[in-house]
């Protein structure tokens, strides 16, 4: 998708902290990634919703090469659908045996500064 | 009545990871080819479409041709998904009546120059905001498709190993074609096996080749196709189509991630045009940029059930004498990765008779630039 007028208050709110998504004022929907416009009912309208980053892996991927600069080491990227139903990309920190990741419950952790700013650890770690 | 429309020839140059020429020269060695196997001469172009991606110069093309006129130029976005769309923006340009001969190309120095699996942090504008990938540490294609491929596997219950026979059809194909990259160079399930991850659960033989190289083919009239040596191939239906939530090799944020949300339109409007649904086809071309893609496109483009395409794929109905072979010139995976415009040239061969690897009796081929992007087919048959 293209970089939107949206896009960079995705990125202003990681760096405050806050894992956001956006509401639709007129029909509620949740959305992500960041856009101007809700495709459900076409509202223009929308506030930003801070997730509380707990949810459940819905997929992943061991990315063994090539290795983003920073890692020299195999990382798990986990895709996650967290509870107020958007789906976030981000880093796995934890040690689940794969074979039972999809499906385990993950909590968000923040890492603005880092080279993969969201992260996602066991929940109750 | 439009007027029928016909790919009447196709050109390729070698195939290799270094060409050690200018994409120019390659697009230009592949049009001069692909003249030659239709019986066309120079002075008779008057249309050309590539991918908006292409670096390649129309006008620069036309002046080393010597074409005498450039009526129709235009080209098509998103990446792969849109191959078979350049063949059917062309015939659109000639039922329009703008253009009369037109050549559609791409030239690629993917393996020697910009290779798309190297990981690209800034990637051209047309690629769109990559950051909700990249950031999150998705630098490459493969490592997008992973997330998908995984899912794909856990939701149908099956093993690591699963992608292998789209990778063996593949690479059994590419032995006995000698354009191929691994041309006399078999695969056995153990190499398959044995090859290290790229992103798991893609192993390195899910991905395709990344090559350097030229394809180019030429859509002119039914009319001027009766008076030419070698057969055509009628576009019986070309469609294109993007899906709503649709983020190229990504599908994450449609509600299922195993639907390719371009395919369902593109299956309709194939029907609407010319009654056919692609598994109606002898043979099938499908985009084979990674193993998981293939068993998606075969699932909703209804060559299989949901859950069953790694099946039917090991059963052998993908190969020459299957119920529908399919890229029968070892695709991406086995010959060379030039954004699909090889399938289309293959298509044309198959209808005429002349393929390495023949199938009897085809009457129609479908072909399909679901790439995961917004994409593209083409349902080609007997002129
Ligand atoms: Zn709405």
């Amino acid at each position: 998708m293209s970089i939107n007028d949206d896009s960079d208050l995705f990125w202003a709110g990681l760096n405050e902290g806050r894992l956001l998504f956006q509401t639709c004022r007129a029909c509620g929907a949740h959305r992500f990634p960041f856009r101007m416009s809700c495709s459900r009912c076409g509202s223009f309208e929308k506030d930003l919703t801070e997730s509380k980053g707990c949810g459940f892996v819905y997929s992943y991927t061991v990315v063994e090469r090539p290795l983003l600069p920073g890692f020299d080491e195999p990382y798990t990227v986990v895709l996650v659908e967290v509870d107020e139903g958007v789906r976030y990309l981000g880093l796995y920190a934890g040690d689940v045996d794969p074979s039972q990741l999809i499906g385990s419950r993950v909590r968000a952790r923040l890492n603005p500064d880092q080279r993969v700013p969201v992260s996602f650890a066991p929940e109750g770690n | 009545m439009a007027q029928d429309v016909v790919i009447a020839g196709v050109g390729t140059t070698d195939f290799s990871k270094n060409s050690k020429r200018s994409e120019h020269q390659l697009a230009v060695e592949a049009i001069v080819a692909c003249l030659d196997d239709a019986g066309i001469g120079a002075s008779e172009i008057d249309g050309m479409i590539t991918f908006t991606m292409d670096e390649t110069s129309e006008v620069d093309i036309r002046r080393e041709l010597g074409c005498e006129s450039l009526h129709h130029f235009s080209r098509v976005p998103f990446g792969g998904g849109g191959g078979c769309a350049t063949v059917g923006h062309a015939a659109m340009a000639i039922r329009a009546g703008v253009a009369h001969s037109v050549v559609v190309y791409r030239a690629l120095n993917t393996a020697s120059r910009v290779r798309f699996g190297s990981g690209q942090l800034t990637p051209p504008p047309e690629s769109g905001d990559q950051r909700w990938f990249t950031n999150f540490g998705l630098a490459t294609p493969a490592a997008r498709v992973g997330i998908t491929a995984r899912r794909y596997l856990e939701t149908y219950g099956l093993d690591d190993d699963a992608y292998a026979p789209f990778a063996l059809t593949a690479r059994a194909y590419a032995v006995t074609n000698p354009a191929a990259y691994y041309y006399n160079r078999p695969l056995s399930r153990d190499e398959y096996l044995s090859s290290p991850w790229i992103s798991r659960p893609l192993r390195r033989f899910d991905c395709c080749q990344e090559s350097d190289g030229a394809v180019a083919l030429l859509v002119t009239t039914a009319e001027r196709a009766r008076d030419l040596r070698k057969k055509s191939a009628k576009i019986l239906a070309s469609a294109q189509n993007a899906g709503l939530e649709q983020i190229g090799l990504a599908q994450y944020w449609c509600e299922d991630i195993l639907k390719l949300p371009e395919v369902s339109g593109l299956k309709e409007q194939l029907r609407k045009q010319c009654g056919m649904a692609p598994r109606d086809a002898d043979a099938a071309m499908l985009y084979d940029h990674f193993t998981p893609l293939v068993a998606l496109q075969l699932e909703q483009l209804g060559f299989c059930q949901d859950g069953e395409a790694t099946e039917f794929a090991a059963r052998g109905h993908l190969g020459v004498d299957g119920s529908m072979p399919m890229n029968t010139h070892g695709g991406h995976l086995g010959e060379a990765y030039l954004h699909g415009m090889t399938h289309i040239g293959e298509a044309l061969r198959q209808l005429r008779g002349e393929a390495v690897n023949q199938v009897s009796d085809v009457s129609a081929v479908f072909v399909a630039s679901a790439a995961s992007t917004p994409g593209s087919a083409l349902m080609l048959g007997q002129l």
